[in-house]
């Protein structure tokens, strides 16, 4: 597989509580992928599509794929949803990188989700479908739970701060307040993280991304096209991905995701780069303790080593490594199925210098990570600029 | 005597008007003055499961026959054989009318070796019931071997008939005269206690027959018929002196039992079987242990595919690896080997992680527990390393979360 394979244009709708069907919201991030090419495109070329969602507030709709390409003008195209939870379009954006591997030359991968039109009791009941129903569900466990019971054994065994996890939606509510496609683009204080009510302890209001409705869009293509089409493409280097057990208590450890460990070591591989080759990355903040998690299980931390790093900066847009120039999940938002796609549209604007007031400065290389549920599932990639 | 042991599974949630006072000082307006709850998920089926294999804990052998009693609800008979191993041919099932609960206890007195199991869940009915919710399963048993009494349970009315029917879709004794004479000739018999199912009738009731003492069993909550039953059992020094009543819209039944002993009342230890007062003593003073949560919205087929574990902590064994693990599974998590069963695991295990679950954050499905409990716990606990299982009801340190 030496094909080459490139984002050539990339586009999302804001996100937030949109009042927007799922057809208004695809086709607007479309429309954005369209104006963020550098070249005009003739969209009939697009040969496939790969979108990713969980279930439209869990209206459970069949065959949403086929609508939304058809809505977006492109009736025939093959298309199918992809469904992995949280991950559903990080992994949309991985089955389309490989179709292109495999002799494609253009490829739709996106995501779309419409969360705020449910009562608030349909929302609570529905939004836990993405962990294991028999024995965590019925525990009355929620995500928030099951991400504070790994907070609570993370402090357990390596004495991490409190501070540490409200440091982060510190710094990514102060990353957003320059994206203008963030859900809230406030600052907070960390008084305000500790002093919020509880949701979980120790996680709390503040430590919880949002629910959020919104769409992005990623266009890739095969080498050839990318240079037909791009004046400045953004390589895709690696692809990684990988499960876990669903079950919390399944899993030998509950401090670090062994899906993020597996899907990094191999997007790493393909990309044949190393962990400190990454100038900046767009993790899968969904809780506070995720960002913590996903900083040393990525390995840009030792493990036990990233809380002592976010208290010092070194996470932020001017530190060693910033994380989530976006805002990431908490402020940026989280529309599940959007999200993974989402990730790589900052990564696209970034790369190519477009990131305004948040612009990450010197970067060349970057890295996404988008988990599903809480560790299932993980889908790791990795891109460059040209030099 | 003829029912020789008795258990009664209320569910977890059982609170009464009083309580909520007491709780949350707030008045109780009218309608039915008490709530009693099933347990998150519990519905009949987990409940006749759970009540009859405490009973054959308790009796060392399934019953040789089983009169089910199981209401309007929805009732998963399949799931409910597989749970409990027994077989279909031995159960006579007697789902409504209301009346078939007395009948299933009637002919389980009469029957040697059988049980008589009653479950009753209101869960679902609407809000314009009163308000009210409530659920409860009672199973006993007739292990007699010979000479049963058959007057221990004799129904009131002639004609062996027991049961009256009557026109219309409301009921209301007053237009009902055969039910009053017949109430009415029982007291006139003596001092006799009228346990009643139908509160909204208690008070025509009472004005119909002055002088008789008559009660519905207010401890209890109104959980259809087998509200009678339960008081019944509650209160052996009555049993010489009661008349049961079940009566709904389309049919009343009324049994004059006279049983000579008493009663053993046993209610399981489970601290999730209580009375809410009484959870909430015990979270003062516990004896407890491990105890795996029930269901939520997940089919019965599911939630009975692994039974053994819930109900038994029952672990499965790698009989390629060896390794133990809990929640069962076909295949070994650590080498892909197939798996048997093995032990049940033992009810204590350590603390690995814990949380809670703040009060308008959990699952709607969990939503009644909060109303009653506000914040409620939710913690991972290990049995040996690597067995883990998260759950509810952990008692730690002395006390229960």
């Amino acid at each position: 597989m030496t094909r080459k394979v490139a984002v050539i244009a990339a586009g999302q709708t804001p996100y937030g509580t949109l009042g927007k069907s799922i057809k208004s919201l695809f086709v607007e991030a479309f429309d954005d992928l369209i104006t963020s090419a550098d070249k005009e495109l003739d969209i009939q070329l697009i040969q496939e599509a790969y979108i990713g969602n969980l279930g439209v507030g869990g209206a459970q709709l069949g065959n949403p794929a086929a609508l939304l390409v058809e809505q977006c003008g492109m009736p025939d195209i093959p298309a199918r949803r992809v469904e992995n939870a949280c991950a559903s379009s990080g992994y949309a954006f991985r089955d389309a990188y490989r179709a292109i591997k495999n002799g494609a030359d253009l490829v739709l991968a996106g995501g779309v989700e419409v969360m705020n039109d449910l009562v608030s009791s349909h929302q609570r009941y529905w939004l836990g479908v993405s962990g294991d129903t028999e024995w965590e569900r019925l525990a009355g466990a929620t995500f928030a739970g099951i991400y504070a019971l790994m907070a609570r054994r993370h402090m357990h065994e390596y004495g991490t701060p409190r501070e540490a996890l409200a440091a982060c939606a510190v710094k990514n509510h102060k990353n957003a307040v320059h994206n203008p496609y963030a859900q809230f683009r406030k600052e907070i204080t960390m008084d305000r993280v500790l002093s919020a009510p509880e949701v979980a302890p120790p996680l709390g209001l503040f430590d919880c991304c949002p629910t959020s409705d919104g769409a992005s869009a990623v266009l890739l293509a095969s080498e050839e096209f990318a240079k037909k089409y791009s004046e400045q493409p953004v390589w895709v280097l690696g692809s990684g991905a990988s499960s876990d057990f669903l079950a919390i208590h399944d899993r030998d450890s509950i401090t670090s995701l062994t899906a993020t460990k597996k899907a990094v070591r191999s997007a790493l591989e393909e990309a044949n780069l190393e962990i400190s080759n990454i100038d900046f990355a767009e993790v899968h903040d969904c809780f506070t303790i995720a960002e913590l998690l996903a900083l040393e299980d990525l390995g840009f931390f030792e493990k036990g080593k990233a809380s002592e790093a976010i208290l010092e900066g070194e996470t932020q847009l001017d530190g060693s490594i910033p994380i989530n120039p976006s805002g990431g999940l908490k402020a940026k938002g989280h529309p599940l199925g959007a999200t993974g796609t989402g990730q790589i549209v900052e990564i696209w604007k970034q790369l190519r210098g477009s990131a305004g007031k948040r612009q990450v400065t010197d970067a060349t290389t970057a890295l996404a990570h988008n988990v599903g549920g809480s560790g299932a599932t993980c889908a790791v990639h990795i891109f460059r600029r040209d030099d | 005597m003829s029912i020789t042991d008795v258990v009664i599974y209320s569910p977890r949630f059982f609170v009464d008007a009083k309580e909520l006072k007491q709780l949350w000082n707030l008045p109780i307006l009218g309608g039915y003055r008490r709530i009693l709850k099933t347990g998150l998920d519990e519905n009949t089926t987990t409940m006749a499961v759970n009540a009859l294999l405490e009973l054959v804990d308790r009796i060392g052998k399934l019953p040789e026959h089983l009169f089910l009693y199981t209401g309007h609800g929805m009732f998963n008979l399949s799931a409910f054989l597989e749970a409990t191993g027994f077989s279909e041919e031995k159960i006579d099932l007697l789902p409504e009318p209301d009346h078939y609960a007395l009948v299933a206890l009637h002919k389980a007195a009469n029957t040697k070796q059988a049980a008589f199991l009653l479950v009753e869940s209101l869960e679902h009915e609407p809000p314009s019931v009163g308000g009210i919710l409530g659920s409860m399963a009672i199973v006993g048993y007739n292990g007699s071997d010979g000479g049963v009494e058959c007057n221990a349970f004799r129904m009131a009315l002639g004609a062996r008939g027991q049961v009256l029917r009557y026109p219309g879709n409301k009921f209301d004794i007053r237009g009902e005269p055969d039910v009053l004479n017949a109430i009415k000739a029982a007291v006139g018999r003596g001092s006799v206690k009228v346990i009643f199912s139908n509160a909204a009738d208690l008070r025509m009731l009472k004005k119909a027959i002055p002088n008789a003492d008559v009660e519905t069993p207010a401890h209890l909550g109104y959980i259809g018929s087998v509200t009678p039953v339960v008081s019944y059992f509650k209160n052996p020094e009555k049993l010489n002196q009661a008349i049961l009543v079940v009566a709904d819209e389309h049919q009343t039944a009324i049994l004059k039992p006279s049983l000579s002993g008493s009663v053993n009342v046993l209610e399981t230890a489970n601290p999730r079987h209580m009375l809410f007062s009484q959870y909430l003593a015990a979270r003062e003073n516990p004896e407890g242990n491990v105890s795996i949560p029930q269901g939520a919205y997940i089919s019965s087929i599911t939630y009975f595919d692994q039974k053994d574990a819930r109900y038994r902590l029952r672990s499965v064994k790698c009989l390629d690896c060896q390794s133990i693990q809990f929640p069962p599974r076909l295949r070994c998590k650590r080498c892909g080997g197939k798996t048997e069963q093995s032990a049940p695991l033992p009810r204590k295990a350590s603390l690995y992680s814990y949380t809670k679950i703040m009060k308008g954050a959990a699952p709607t499905e969990f939503d009644i527990q909060q109303m009653v409990e506000g914040d409620y716990c939710v913690g991972i606990v290990e049995f040996q390393e690597g067995v883990r299982v998260i759950t509810q009801n952990i008692l730690f340190r002395g006390h229960i979360f």
